[in-house]
C-alpha cells in the first residue's frame, strides 16, 4: 500500500469516523427524545380515553334519560309486570345510541327485562349475571346514575343504569342502557388518543387495533399497576404500553376487562428514519466532496510530492544520480526537496570522488607491484587485486572463494592459515610475514604479507592486507650476502666475513680450551706478474694458490683472501709447532705449483707469517695485525718463508710505518706538495652552502 | 236442484236487478307516493276504504250496527285501519301475555281502556262505540308500536280494500254520489261521480306523504360528520 492509498485510506477513515460520531450522538438524543415523547403521549393517551370514556358515558346517559322518559316505559313500569316490560322495550328498542336496554323491576328476582341487537343480551344468564345486578344494586345506595361496565360474552358493554320513578314518588325500578365497544369505537378511539388501543380479558382480545395480539396477552395478565417505560414486543414492532383496569362498577373490585394503551415505537421512530436517512445520504455526499476534496489536496499539497520523492529516491538506489526534483513550495516539503536536491547534489559529488578513488584505488592495485588481497573469517579470499596475475601467473578470480591452501595445494602454510583463522588476536594484524609457495609452473616464489584485522560491529570478519613477490629481493639479499662475504675472484671468504668467522672461532676455541693457529699468506711479487704477465696471469696465480690451500683445509677450518694477495687461513685444534709444520708444507706446496701463463712457467713462492690463538691475541683484528707483523718479518727477512709472530715484530712495523711517513711528511713540507681542499657542505632542504670542511691533501 | 240449475237462478235473478236498478259506481284505489320521503316499499302498504255517500240527497238508510272486532297479538292491533258505520262498535281484545294500556285523544272518540293479560286474572276485553264519524286513532300507552285508526263514517256503503283493488257499489240511484277514499299512508280523498248503469270502472288515485324512507335508527355520528363534508 503506498502513502497515496494509505493517505486516502486515512481520509476516508477520517470521514467514517466523523459520520458514525454524528450518527451515534444523534441517535442517543433521538432516542432520548423519542422516549420521553412516547412516554408523554401514552400519558396523554391516558387522559384523553378516560375523556373519551366520560364523553361515551355521556351519550349513554342522555340515551338513557330519554328512555327513561317514555311514557310507556313508565306506563309498562306501573303495570309491576316484567312481560309488559318485556314488550314494551321491544318496541322501545332499538334506540340510537344503546345496543342493550334492560329494565330491572323492583319485583324480587327475576324482575328484569332486555332488549338489545344481540339475542344473548336478552338471555336471563345475562340479565341476571352478577355485573348487571351488582350495578343495579348500586344504584339502590341512593345514587341516580351508576356507570358500570359489563362483559357479555364477547362484548365488552357499557352500561348506565338509571332509577325508574314512579310519577307518584318512589323508585319501581332500574333503566339500564348499554353502549358495545365495537371494533370501529375502538379506531374512532385510536384516533383520538393516538395510541394503539386494545380491549382484552383473560387470554381473550374483545377489540384491538394491534395484529396478532393475542399470543402476547400472558405477558399483559401478570401486570397491574402503571409502570413507565414498559414495553411490550409483537409481530408488528415493539410498543410501550401501559395498561388501565375495566371495572364492573364504582367501588367494585371485579375486573371485567382490561384496556392496552400502546404507542408503536415506529411511528415515532419513522420520522427520525426518514430524516436520518436523507441526513445521511445528504452528509455522505457532503462528506464523500470533503473527502474528495481532502484526498485530491493531500495528493497536491502531500503525496504527489512524497512519491516525487520516492521516485527521485529508487531512482538514486538504482543507481540514477541525475534525477532532480523540482517543486517550488514554501513549506516542510519545499525545504525537503532543496535538502534532498543538495544532498543529491553532495552524493553526487562524493559518488564522483569515488569513483575516481576507486579508478585511483584499481590503477594503484594493478600498477603496483604489490597487490591486495581480503579474507573472511575463515580464511577464504574475497579480493585480489589483478596484479597478482602479473606476478604469479594466476588470475585473480581463481582465488576467489579458496583458502592459501586450497590456491598452493604444495605449499606448507598452515602458519599463514593459522593467522589468518586466529580470532582471538584479531585486535593485532600481522606484518612482513612471508612464505614460500610454489607456483603452478613449478617456481618458488616468496610472498610476503601484512594484514589487518576486519572488524564489522565488533564482530571479526576476516584480514585484508596486502601482499608482494619478494621472491628477486630474496635472491638479490641472498647475492648480497654473499657479496658481502666472499671474494668474487676465488669464492673464498673475504676480509670482513674472515674477521667475523674468525670472532666465533676464537671464541670457540677459547671455551673449549683448545689452541689455534692463524697464517696469513702474502704472495711474493704478484705486482711484478701482474705488471709483467697481466693481471689475468696475476689472478690465474691467485686462483691456483686459492684453490691449493682449499684441498689442504679440513672442512672445520677458516680460509679467507683478505687482500689483493694474501690469503687467511685459520686451523683450530692446532698448536704452534703443528701450525709452522702446516706453514711449511703450504709453502713447499705454493713453490711447487708452477703455474704455466703464455707459454711460460711462473715460479711463485710466499711469506707466510703465523700467529696463535688465544694465547696471542683475542681479537681478530688485532691477530691479523700480529699475523701481518709475522708475514712483514718473513718479507724482510727475503721472502718465501715462514714465520711466527713475536713481540718484536709489531714494534719494527710501528716504527717502520712512523719512519715512512715521517720522510714523506718532510719532503712534502719541503717540495710544498700539501694543499687545502674545501668541501662544501650543503643542506639538503634548502640547498645552500652552510659550511665548508677543509682538508689536507698531499699531491 | 242441481248446482247448474242454482247458478242459472242467481243469474237470472241478477240479471232481473241489474235491469231495474241499473246505476252502479265502480272503480279501483291506487296510492301514490308524492311525499318529501323516497318510497319506503319495505313499509307494508296499507289498506284503503271507499265510503259512498249521497251527493244529491238521495236517502241512505243506515244498516243495523255491528261490533267490529280489534284483536290484540304481538303487541300489535289488527287490522290497524278499519272504517266502521256510525253506532257501531269496536271491541279490542288483547292475545297477548302483557298488558296494554289502549287510549284515544281523538275528539271523535275519547278512549282509555286497560286490558289485562290474556290468560290471567282480569279483563281483556274492551268494547267502545263510535257514535260520531270522524277519525279515532288508538295507541297503547305501553307499546308505542302500538296503533289503530278506526274511521267512522255516516254511511252503509263502504268497503275496505287493498290499493288496487276493485270497489263496487251496485244498485244505487242513479245520480251524483260523493266518494271517501281514506287510508293511513295517505290524505283522505273527497271524490264526486255520478252511479251510471254498467259504467266503467273509474281509477282513482290517492296521494301518500307519509310513510317514506325514514329508519328508526339514526345514522348516528356519520350524520353530523358529513355536514362538513363535500
Amino acid at each position: 500500500m503506498n502513502i497515496e492509498q494509505k493517505n486516502t485510506l486515512f481520509v476516508i477513515s477520517l470521514v467514517l469516523t466523523v459520520l458514525i460520531a454524528v450518527s451515534v450522538a444523534s441517535f442517543l438524543l433521538v432516542r432520548d427524545h423519542v422516549a420521553t415523547t412516547i412516554e408523554g403521549d401514552l400519558e396523554r393517551a391516558n387522559s384523553v380515553f378516560i375523556e373519551a370514556q366520560k364523553n361515551h358515558f355521556d351519550n349513554l346517559l342522555t340515551v338513557a334519560r330519554s328512555a327513561r322518559a317514555e311514557p310507556s316505559l313508565i306506563a309498562a313500569s306501573l303495570t309491576g309486570d316484567i312481560t309488559t316490560v318485556r314488550g314494551m322495550l321491544d318496541d322501545l328498542y332499538p334506540r340510537p345510541g344503546a345496543d342493550f336496554m334492560a329494565v330491572y323491576l323492583d319485583a324480587g328476582p327475576g324482575g328484569f327485562a332486555g332488549a338489545g341487537n344481540k339475542p344473548h343480551y336478552t338471555s336471563p344468564q345475562v340479565l341476571g349475571s352478577a355485573a348487571l345486578i351488582g350495578l343495579v344494586r348500586s344504584l339502590a345506595q341512593g345514587k341516580t346514575v351508576a356507570f358500570g361496565n359489563a362483559l357479555l360474552y364477547d362484548s365488552w358493554l357499557q352500561l348506565v343504569a338509571i332509577a325508574i320513578e314512579n310519577p307518584f314518588g318512589g323508585r319501581i325500578g332500574a333503566l339500564v342502557v348499554g353502549k358495545a365497544f365495537a371494533q370501529a369505537d375502538l379506531q374512532r378511539l385510536r384516533q383520538l388518543v393516538y395510541a394503539d388501543i386494545a380491549i382484552f380479558s383473560g387470554n381473550a382480545v374483545l377489540a384491538s387495533s394491534i395484529d396478532n395480539l393475542q399470543p402476547r396477552l400472558h405477558l399483559l395478565n401478570g401486570l397491574s399497576t402503571p409502570e413507565a417505560g414498559r414495553t411490550l414486543d409483537t409481530e408488528s414492532g415493539r410498543y410501550s404500553i401501559r395498561t388501565l383496569p375495566v371495572l364492573a362498577h364504582e367501588g367494585s373490585k371485579e375486573q371485567v376487562a382490561n384496556v392496552l394503551l400502546a404507542v408503536p415505537h415506529a411511528a415515532y421512530w419513522k420520522p427520525y428514519q426518514v430524516l436520518g436517512e436523507n441526513a445521511f445520504y445528504f452528509s455522505l455526499l457532503i462528506l464523500v466532496l470533503a473527502g474528495l476534496f481532502g484526498i485530491a489536496i493531500s495528493r497536491r499539497s502531500l503525496t504527489r510530492p512524497i512519491q516525487l520523492l520516492a521516485r527521485a529516491t529508487q531512482a538514486i538506489a538504482k543507481g540514477d544520480l541525475s534525477q532532480n526534483v523540482s517543486l517550488q513550495r514554501n513549506d516542510e516539503l519545499g525545504q525537503l526537496t532543496v535538502s534532498f536536491n543538495a544532498m543529491l547534489a553532495a552524493l553526487s559529488a562524493s559518488q564522483n570522488e569515488l569513483k575516481q578513488s576507486r579508478k585511483r584505488f584499481r590503477d594503484f592495485a594493478s600498477s603496483s607491484s604489490d597487490w591486495l588481497w581480503e579474507t573472511d573469517r575463515n580464511g577464504h579470499f574475497t579480493f585480489v587485486s589483478s596484479s597478482v596475475s602479473d606476478t604469479l601467473g594466476m588470475s585473480a578470480d581463481t582465488w576467489l572463494g579458496r583458502t592459501p591452501t586450497e590456491v598452493f595445494p604444495r605449499s606448507n602454510l598452515t602458519e599463514l592459515m593459522a593467522l589468518l583463522r586466529s580470532v582471538e588476536q584479531r585486535n593485532d594484524g600481522f606484518k612482513d610475514v612471508e612464505i614460500w609457495v610454489r607456483a603452478r609452473n613449478g617456481e618458488q616464489h616468496c610472498l610476503r604479507l601484512n594484514g589487518v584485522p576486519l572488524v564489522f560491529d565488533t564482530k571479526f570478519s576476516g584480514y585484508r592486507g596486502t601482499a608482494r613477490d619478494i621472491t628477486k629481493l630474496k635472491r638479490d639479499e641472498k647475492r648480497m650476502v654473499v657479496l658481502a662475504n666472499q671474494d668474487h675472484l676465488t669464492g673464498l671468504s673475504n676480509r670482513s666475513r674472515f674477521i667475523q668467522d674468525l670472532n666465533h672461532e676464537i671464541r670457540r676455541v677459547e671455551q673449549h680450551g683448545e689452541l689455534g693457529v692463524l697464517l696469513l699468506i702474502d704472495l711474493d711479487h704478484l705486482k711484478l706478474v701482474n705488471d709483467t704477465a697481466g693481471h689475468a696471469a696475476g689472478d690465474q696465480i691467485i686462483v691456483q694458490v686459492a684453490g691449493l690451500l682449499k684441498r689442504a683445509s679440513r672442512e672445520q677450518d677458516l680460509l679467507a683472501r683478505i687482500s689483493g694477495d694474501e690469503f687467511a687461513v685459520a686451523y683450530s685444534a692446532m698448536d704452534e709447532p703443528q701450525g709452522i709444520a702446516k706453514a711449511q708444507a703450504l709453502l713447499e706446496r705454493i713453490n711447487s705449483l708452477k703455474p704455466k701463463y703464455g707459454g711460460r712457467t711462473l715460479n711463485i713462492s710466499a711469506s707466510i707469517g703465523v700467529v696463535n690463538f688465544p694465547s696471542q691475541g683475542k681479537i681478530p683484528v688485532e691477530l691479523l695485525a700480529k699475523a701481518d707483523a709475522a708475514m712483514s718479518s718473513a718479507k724482510s727477512a727475503g721472502r718465501n718463508r715462514v714465520h711466527l709472530y713475536n713481540e718484536t715484530d709489531m714494534m719494527r712495523e710501528r716504527m717502520d710505518n712512523q719512519l715512512v711517513w715521517k720522510d714523506r711528511l718532510l719532503e712534502a713540507l719541503e717540495k710544498d706538495l700539501l694543499q687545502l681542499v674545501f668541501q662544501p657542505i650543503v643542506a639538503v632542504a634548502g640547498g645552500r652552502v652552510s659550511h665548508y670542511e677543509v682538508l689536507v691533501r698531499m699531491r | 236442484m242441481s248446482p247448474l240449475q242454482w247458478l242459472l237462478v242467481v243469474a237470472a235473478c241478477s240479471v232481473m236487478l241489474s235491469s231495474a236498478q241499473a246505476a252502479e259506481v265502480r272503480g279501483t284505489v291506487s296510492v301514490e307516493y308524492q311525499g318529501l320521503f323516497k318510497v319506503d316499499t319495505s313499509v307494508q302498504s296499507y289498506a284503503v276504504s271507499v265510503a259512498l255517500f249521497p251527493g244529491d240527497g238521495q236517502p241512505v238508510k243506515l244498516r243495523a250496527p255491528r261490533v267490529e272486532k280489534i284483536e290484540i297479538a304481538e303487541n300489535r292491533m289488527r287490522p290497524a285501519f278499519l272504517t266502521i258505520q256510525t253506532g257501531d262498535q269496536v271491541k279490542f281484545v288483547n292475545h297477548d301475555p302483557v298488558f296494554h294500556q289502549l287510549f284515544s285523544l281523538s275528539p271523535s272518540k275519547p278512549l282509555s281502556a286497560q286490558l289485562a293479560k290474556a290468560g290471567g286474572p282480569g279483563v281483556t276485553t274492551a268494547t267502545a262505540q263510535f257514535d260520531q264519524p270522524g277519525t279515532t286513532h288508538v295507541f297503547c300507552r305501553i307499546h308505542n308500536k302500538s296503533y289503530a285508526r278506526i274511521d267512522t263514517v255516516e254511511t252503509p256503503h263502504l268497503q275496505t280494500l287493498q290499493p288496487g283493488e276493485q270497489f263496487h257499489f251496485p244498485g244505487l240511484g242513479p245520480g251524483r254520489w260523493r266518494l271517501r277514499l281514506a287510508s293511513p299512508g295517505a290524505e283522505t280523498q273527497w271524490v264526486d261521480v255520478t252511479a251510471l248503469t254498467a259504467p266503467p270502472a273509474r281509477r282513482f288515485s290517492l296521494v301518500s306523504r307519509g310513510g317514506g324512507t325514514g329508519s328508526a335508527r339514526l345514522a348516528g355520528q356519520t350524520a353530523v360528520e358529513n355536514l362538513y363534508q363535500h
